[in-house]
């Protein structure tokens, strides 16, 4: 029976992975593969350090254009602005990005001007712009691109107009150096559909009193669609229907007198149109007068020729809405030819294009559906026939007494369903196009495989060797010692090489964070006064450090050898996040089995979630580790069957401590390790209660806890601190708050980009729990994953996935131990009596699967950051991350007067760069905490101990008594720190001078702009709909 | 000394004694009877506990959920959501009361019993969801209503106040945002609390571990006792079922053009499931059918008045409205819709900032639908930070609907407007008062409630 499941799930995997491909080549439902790519002359900027491209040229029309368009290729973050407004903005950071639009409605005849800003958010790949275009006039098309008209900068620039504005004078912008880019990125629907004149004519019912009619165009597709789009424009209310299925409905104006603003559809028709005759019919209830209809539609075949039905003639029209308007067959009645209408009934300049996101009709769905069960049914019955055969003929496997494991045939299945299904999953890697991936040749090379392993497994087969019989694995607390014992390690050391080079080479490619900076302040505390502590102001007491205190330690060590800043606080965790490389290793093969330790240490090694938190100078790595080796140890406490082992006990309890230490917040795994063990001994309770050294353990773990408590309560009375903050954190019932997500910490929880196989791998943990050899484990490490998980969500009143990343570890072994109980029940189940060679085989199947496994799953290799609902965010290892505040305050450096004022956003960063104390610090919405000292009732910044600018007359008073200002402002933070108002004073009143990454310098001179240049600039703002200084 | 060795030793043995006893009572907690009982125990606290999470209100109690649709009069809905509750002999909650009494009993008469007990308590769990679910459209279209009130809500308390209020950006509902009342079949989904899919998946896992043996005599049985409460529950909202096929056919019949027959089925579907006619969607749909066929009917004046809302002529859209409800058609329903027009051209006029025409209409809405007490908060949040002489006169709106409100942030960011409105007509004491409430009700070290905080520091 059990056999016989294990055989028709490796068939059915393998024949709906098989059948799912051939549909993909052979009869693909739709191209979602719309992309504009290629090698293209691009724009760039002449600082190679600028992380920011601003772009603008003048266009000058003599009149109109009846069509023109524009398509812009970037990196990361593309803004198009067409005479002062703002037309799209694409972000996507670490890939390229694409705007393709029409520019008929913002053109005007005169003087235009076009401008693109692109935004660098990769690490060293600098912002660089293709720009493509055209527009006709007199039916003559005139392209515009890549020339010498664009002018560039490198800030947010303004002088009497903002720079995006057609008033902007630019002669002072140099022109942008031109070079090379290799840009390729996605389009949602052909590039056709969305640019381009309109070549269908205007029609209308030949009947002038006709108010309500139905047209319909008829067509035969010789061959398969490729793609196929519809753009339509009508000037009444109606229904559109492809092949008798409601694709939308425009009825918002019915029954009344307004009409219906003038707009021209844009639909995906790929799905919907077949081969063979197809029909498009609109249903129009007008009210006005009556209806004008221009439609453009195009299907491309897969020989690659178009088929263009634009409105016209072959249109025909029919009085009223019949019953049968929707079927796919014209009906009944006279449909006659639609009338011509010369020139235009709406210009073009007046209408805007939309593209419509419809989802394919329920019928069309079933179609579609039907036709997919219809293949992979298909492909799984063939695949069973196939194995039968071969199993017969070739391999002399059959079922019945005596003949144990499952068939060889089948067997041979496993790497080609998880090859087929790999590659179903590879197309949503960002890199990855879907035409690479399916291709006939693929397929061929899937069956040859098959095949050369069925005929590999015959001549074996005939090669009879004396049965050894298969080795024994146990589970078991330790490593197995095996003669492969020195591979073992050196396939760890190579992954714990790997990881740390992975660990190492960005390390100091970001600036400091904020918290990066206060540690690195507090380590410099450490080896100045023995404790991690910071002087504020010499008013106000040294502030000890009393939260993980632990952590300093490393920094502090670090400290003691280089000088680099970065270096100081980043490399503890890299240590720490290489050495839990091993940890994962040693704890999987601890628990479990050695395939375990190694598939964990492979996932966690090239984890990119886990590399980019190894190069943050946080507690995050050191946490980890500690929280790993307390789990680690509780388990291997409750695992024996009698007493508890007294070792691991006092080790769980030493790690425990360490562990707090590093971050208090992580006690709250305490409930979910008591759950575990109630759980596994709860029929050997008094084991626990009647041990001596838990209470002794308890004890210990009790006093950290009270005398971290005190110090914390200490540190935190010998200063005043007005307003909430991160330092209030205590357990709170968190389900009596609106926005209270019990699952936040599960479904946050991932290594990579994507959760689909996390998911998997937790879900094969869970059958794991209820009944496997591995379930004693599995259920500890689960039951601590979830229950500290959800825990944590029910009394953490700071939500961020950060905060569960000590617990990923957990998560990690259990998909490991999924992966490797999979492999070796197929080794398991794979023997066949007298024979070593199936079993070896099989092995290395389920070795496969683990290799696959790894490579999919550790997010490094492959990106499935387009999987949609199973993306997952924050885990971007290319990405800047960190605002460019060192370069801004050089330049504040390079250019500071002796009696200028700084004012910032966070001073105790800007202060570490500028090498002097910042003036103010710009706060009108109490967001963070402030502190005072002694002397005066002024808000000072909590760690730095600036002085606050609480409001808006603040403010003025610091402008109306200094001539020179700078502001070193981080925008994306400016605007939650600071009202509206604090705002646009300061947008009135300062210029951008230098701007880097969610950086820039604001400054305000000589130059004081007068209140009706202010009114005039904020006005040109507010219509461009842009965000300056937000 | 002797007397010190003993008293230490006595005290060691006492030790020994009392953790003795605790092993004995947890012992007997994880055994199976005493897990079981516990489980009931823990499912008689959900059957009490609330089985739908209004946006603003309290949460209703399964016990007041009745297990059928009530074919009564248009009112029910509101009284269930705004108040005043009652105790529903025929309800979820004593259908699940009964079930875990009845499965006690069998577990404190036979330990084996745990199996069955467990399965009919997760059947009742199944019946329960079905009907809370799928039997109440009215419902839904009601608490629609009140999310749709408790973003605008959120947007003028925001548009009124220096700094603004990010805390109301956290609503007790995370579902996704509902444009409009339209009662759809799973609508209910998003206003379930998070304990009842947990408890749901309890069920599931508790029925799996009653029964020993290998995994797939576990999955057969939680699959057997899952069908028999499919079945259970398809039988208790089997009519809304076939009443949303009849409707289903009816839309697309109006789709294809079969006007009549549309007709005809939105009437089977309405017969079959009486609470359908008081759903907006269903009189959208015949007012459109009405006006389609060219019927010079309530109803497809109705579809006009619809229409030219949509088109932004509201004078003449509140116009048709208030005819159609001086004549009570094409229903009595239309009054809630014409208070809903009337609140939704008040919030409009409230963003071009005409705040005393937005003012009169909120006003007038609720005079249209006196049962949706919380618009009344609409003209207090206008009228308070222009309020110099008498904070109480706001007090006196927004105080009678505190108590009934537990939406915190609403409720902190309502606290914090009064004290400001203390404040300005100079009653320090009183705005003290009303800013540490607000501090109280919503504080979280990185969702800080500003208002108030800036309120408690001006002091």
């Amino acid at each position: 029976m059990r056999r016989r499941l294990i055989h028709i799930a490796i068939i059915v995997a393998f024949g709906a992975a098989l059948g799912r491909y051939a549909l993909h080549i052979f009869a693909p439902i739709a191209v979602t593969d719309h992309v504009v790519r290629g090698q293209l002359a691009a724009l760039r900027g002449t600082d190679p350090r600028a992380k920011n491209l601003y772009l603008r040229r003048s266009l000058y029309l003599p009149q109109r254009p009846r069509s023109a368009w524009m398509q812009v290729l970037g990196i990361d973050y593309l803004e198009l602005y067409v005479n002062g407004r703002q037309v799209e903005l694409q972000e996507n950071d670490g890939y390229p990005v694409a705007i393709v639009t029409e520019l008929t409605p913002l053109l005007q005849a005169g003087h235009n001007v076009l401008a693109v800003v692109c935004r660098q958010a990769s690490l060293d790949r600098p912002p660089v712009v293709s720009v493509e275009g055209a527009y006709l006039l007199d039916g003559v098309e005139h392209a515009f691109g890549v020339d010498d008209q664009w002018r560039h900068s490198d800030r947010f620039e303004r002088t009497d107009a903002y720079w995006f504005d057609v008033a902007f004078d630019d002669h002072h912008w140099p022109m942008a150096p031109v070079g090379q880019a290799d840009l390729r990125a996605p389009l949602p629907v052909a590039r056709e559909a969305l640019v381009g004149p309109a070549t269908g004519r205007w029609i209308t019912p030949g009947d002038s009193g006709t108010r309500t009619f139905t047209v319909r165009r008829d067509f035969a597709l010789p061959e398969r669609v490729e793609h196929a789009w519809l753009r339509l424009q009508c000037t009444g209310p109606f229904r559109l229907a492809v092949n008798g299925a409601l694709l939308d409905v425009h009825e918002e104006q019915l029954g009344t007198t307004v009409p219906p603003p003038p707009s021209q559809w844009i639909y995906d028709l790929s799905a919907l149109l077949r081969k063979g005759p197809n029909a498009v019919t609109l249903a129009i209830n007008s009210t006005g007068p009556p209806a004008h209809i221009q439609a453009d539609m195009v299907a491309q075949a897969r020989s690659g020729y178009a088929f263009a039905f634009p409105s016209d003639k072959a249109w025909q029209w029919r009085s009223g809405i019949a019953a049968d308007w929707l079927a796919r067959e014209a009906g009944a009645g006279a449909w006659q030819p639609c009338l011509v209408v010369s020139g235009d009934v709406i210009p073009p300049w007046q209408s805007q294009r939309w593209l419509v996101r419809t989802s394919a009709p329920l019928p069309i769905l079933l179609r579609l559906a039907g036709r997919d069960v219809l293949a992979v049914l298909l492909a799984t019955l063939g695949t069973w026939a196939a194995t039968w055969i071969v199993d017969r003929s070739l391999l002399g496997w059959r079922t019945g007494a005596g003949r144990l494991g499952i068939s060889p045939a089948v067997l041979t299945l496993v790497p080609m369903a998880v090859l087929l299904w790999g590659a179903a999953l590879v197309v949503y890697d960002p890199h990855v196009r879907p035409h690479q991936v399916y291709r006939p040749l693929f397929l061929l090379l899937v069956g040859g495989l098959l095949a050369g392993q069925w005929i590999a497994l015959a001549v074996l087969r005939r090669r009879r060797t004396a049965g050894a019989a298969p080795s024994q694995h146990t589970l078991g607390p330790h490593l197995s010692p095996t003669p492969k014992q020195g591979l073992t390690w050196a396939v760890v050391l190579l992954l714990a090489t790997a990881g740390a080079y992975l660990r190492i080479r960005d390390i100091t490619a970001r600036p400091l964070s904020p918290d990066e900076v206060s540690m690195h302040r507090a380590t410099l505390g450490f080896l100045e006064r023995g404790f991690p502590s910071i002087e504020i102001h010499p008013d106000i007491p040294v502030v000890y450090a009393a939260t993980s205190e632990l952590v300093y330690c490393g920094s502090a060590l670090v400290g003691l050898f280089v000088e680099d800043e970065r270096l100081v606080v980043r490399t503890p965790a890299v240590i720490w996040g290489t050495l839990t490389i091993f940890l994962m290793f040693w704890c999987g093969g601890w628990l479990f089995r050695p395939s375990v330790g190694w598939i964990a240490a492979g996932l966690y090694a090239f984890s990119p979630f886990c590399v980019g938190m190894a190069n943050l100078g946080r507690y995050y790595s050191q946490l980890q580790a500690l929280a790993l080796l307390t789990v680690c140890f509780f388990c291997r406490t409750i695992t024996p069957p009698d007493r508890l082992d007294r070792r691991a006990l006092w080790l769980t309890v030493v790690c425990f401590c360490a562990m707090f230490l590093s971050w208090e917040g992580s006690a709250l795994i305490a409930p979910a390790l008591m759950m575990a063990a109630v759980i596994h001994r709860r029929h050997r309770l008094h084991t626990i209660l009647r041990e001596p050294a838990v209470w002794q353990g308890l004890l210990v773990v009790a006093a950290v806890v009270l005398v971290q408590g005190a110090h914390r309560s200490l540190v935190q009375v010998a200063r005043p601190l007005f307003g909430s903050g991160a330092s209030d954190v205590e357990m709170t019932p968190m389900w009596r708050y609106p926005g209270f997500d019990l699952w936040y910490y599960l479904r946050s929880a991932t290594w990579n980009r994507d959760m689909l196989l996390p998911w998997l791998g937790l879900g094969g943990g869970v059958a794991l729990a209820i009944r496997h050899a591995y379930r004693s484990p599995a259920r500890a490490l689960l039951v601590i994953f979830v229950a500290a998980s959800v825990f944590q969500a029910m009394v953490l009143p700071v939500t961020g996935k950060r905060y569960s990343y000590h617990l990923l570890p957990m998560w990690m072994l259990l998909a490991s131990a999924t992966v490797s109980a999979v492999g070796r029940g197929l080794s398991r189940a794979a023997p066949l009596a007298g024979r070593n060679s199936p079993r070896t085989y099989a092995r290395m199947v389920g070795r496969s699967i683990a290799a696959a496994y790894v490579v999919l799953g550790c997010g490094w290799f492959v990106d499935l950051s387009e999987l949609g609902f199973w993306r997952a965010s924050g885990t971007e290892l290319e990405a800047l991350k960190q605002p460019g505040q060192q370069p801004s305050t050089r330049y504040v450096v390079e250019h500071l007067e002796p009696d200028d004022v700084v004012i910032a956003n966070g001073p105790h960063v800007i202060d570490h760069y500028l090498g002097r104390p910042s003036d103010y610090w710009l706060q009108t919405e109490m967001r963070l905490q402030a502190t005072m000292d002694d002397r005066q009732p002024i808000p000072l910044h909590r760690l730095q101990g600036t002085v606050m600018l609480r409001d808006l007359d603040h403010v003025k008073d610091v402008f109306s008594r200094h001539q020179r200002i700078w502001f070193v402002a981080e925008p994306a933070f400016n605007a939650r720190t600071n009202t509206e108002a604090t705002n646009r004073f300061l947008r009135g009143n300062m210029d951008v001078v230098y701007e880097d990454y969610s950086s820039l310098v604001m400054f305000r001179g000589d130059r004081h702009r007068p209140a009706s240049l202010q009114r005039k600039n904020e006005a040109s703002l507010a219509g461009s709909g842009t965000s300056f200084l937000p | 000394m002797k007397v010190g060795a003993a008293g230490a030793f006595g005290r060691v043995r006492l030790f020994v004694r009392v953790l003795d006893a605790v092993t004995w009572v947890v012992t007997r907690m994880v055994s199976r009877r005493g897990l079981g009982l516990a489980f009931l125990a823990a499912m008689a606290g959900l059957a009490v506990s609330g089985w739908v999470r209004p946006p603003i209100g309290t949460d209703i109690r399964s016990v007041r959920i009745p297990l059928f649709a009530s074919a009564g009069v248009s009112s029910a809905a509101t009284d269930f959501v705004y108040g005043p509750r009652r105790f529903v002999p025929l309800s979820a909650g004593t259908l699940m009361l009964a079930t875990v009494g009845v499965g006690a009993v069998l577990v404190i008469v036979r330990t084996a019993w745990l199996r069955v007990s467990l399965g009919l308590v997760l059947c009742a769990l199944l019946v329960g969801l079905a009907a809370v679910v799928l039997n109440h459209p009215d419902w839904v279209e009601e608490l629609n209503r009140q999310n749709q009130d408790r973003r605008a809500l959120a947007a003028v308390l925001a548009a009124t106040a220096e700094p603004p209020i990010p805390i109301t950006s956290y609503p007790r509902i995370s579902g996704t945002p509902l444009t409009g009342p339209t009662g759809e079949l799973l609508g209910m989904l998003i206003y379930l609390p998070p304990q009842l899919p947990l408890a749901a998946l309890a069920a599931f896992v508790a029925v799996a571990s009653a029964y020993s043996g290998p995994l797939r005599r576990r999955a057969a049985a939680v699959a057997m006792w899952f069908g028999i409460g499919v079945v259970a529950a398809v039988s208790v909202s089997g009519a809304r079922l076939l009443a949303e096929g009849q409707w289903f056919a009816a839309v697309r019949d109006e789709q294809a053009g079969r006007l009549e027959e549309s007709q005809r089925r939105v009437q089977a579907a309405v017969t079959r499931f009486p609470a359908l006619a008081r759903l907006k969607r269903t009189w959208s749909l015949t007012s459109s059918i009405d006006y389609r066929l060219g019927r010079r009917t309530p109803a497809a004046r109705l579809f006009l008045a619809d229409q030219w809302a949509r088109n932004g002529d509201a004078p003449r859209a509140l116009a048709d409205l208030e005819d159609l409800n001086r004549l009570g058609q094409p229903t009595p329903e239309v009054g809630r819709w014409l208070a809903d027009a009337l609140f939704q051209r008040g919030v409009s006029l409230f963003d071009e900032r005409r705040l005393d025409a937005a003012e009169g209409h909120w006003e007038r809405a609720v005079k249209a639908d006196p049962s949706q007490v919380y618009r009344r908060l609409f003209a207090a949040a206008l009228r308070a930070p222009l309020e110099c002489d008498d904070a109480n006169r706001v007090a006196q709106v927004v105080d009678p609907l505190l108590g009934g409100m537990a939406d915190r942030a609403l409720r902190a960011a309502l606290e914090a407007m009064l004290g400001d409105c203390y404040f300005q007509c100079r009653q320090f004491a009183d705005a003290r008062v009303r800013y540490e409430t607000s501090m109280q009700d919503y504080s979280l070290p990185k969702q800080i409630n500003y208002r108030a905080l800036r309120g408690l520091l001006g002091m």
